[in-house]
């Protein structure tokens, strides 16, 4: 019932994120540790400069969907998990080798992320099943 | 989120109201008070919104 959530986030849209987000906080608000992995385009999502951008929606929402989802608002995904990391244990990890592939250092992405790591560093810390977004 | 943080600065014995139009409060909220050991006080149904009033116990 207090196991940890192990989430390996890959996809860079908002939709996405927002909903990763949410799991996020509510697992920390339950009082789980979170530990967060962040590859590709999730982890693209996540330069300080572009945090805020709009990164578009996943392609199955379509025009209505996409619609649907700027009206329906709330809180961006980067502040919710803030929040998360206010009110419980989340850790926020980049992939090492996402990092080569961007060609970014930890200083590049925004102050959630904690640090990065390799895939064995993950699992050395990840215990119980692995969430996949 | 914001009655977590709201519960952290409180005094043991405050009591906080809550205002919410997230249908889901209506279960995480309760939810989350047992699990962190506070006191449901009163749920209101009001035009629109839930009004949570909870006291912090410990």
């Amino acid at each position: 019932m207090d196991g940890s959530l192990s989430l390996v986030l890959f996809s860079g849209t908002d939709d996405k994120l927002n909903a990763a987000a949410v799991l996020v906080a509510g697992a920390a608000a339950m009082g789980r540790k979170v530990r967060v992995f962040l590859q590709y385009w999730a982890l693209d999502a996540f330069r300080a400069d572009r945090i805020l951008k709009d990164h578009g929606v996943a392609p199955e929402a379509g025009l209505e969907g996409a619609e649907l989802f700027q009206r329906h608002g709330g809180q961006h995904w980067s502040e919710i998990l803030r929040q998360a990391k206010d009110i419980g244990e989340v850790d926020i990890q980049a992939c090492s080798l996402s990092m080569e592939m961007f060609g970014l250092e930890v200083a590049d992405l925004d102050p959630l992320v904690d640090g990065q790591e390799g895939v064995a560093g993950f699992f050395t810390h990840a215990d119980g099943s692995v969430t996949f977004i | 989120m914001s009655l977590i943080g709201a519960i952290r600065e409180g005094q043991v014995g405050d009591v906080i109201e809550v205002l919410s139009s997230d249908a889901g409060s209506r279960t995480d909220i309760p939810a989350w008070l047992a699990k962190a050991g506070h006191e449901p006080v009163e749920v209101v149904e009001e035009d629109g919104f839930t009004r949570f009033v909870v006291r912090k116990a410990r």
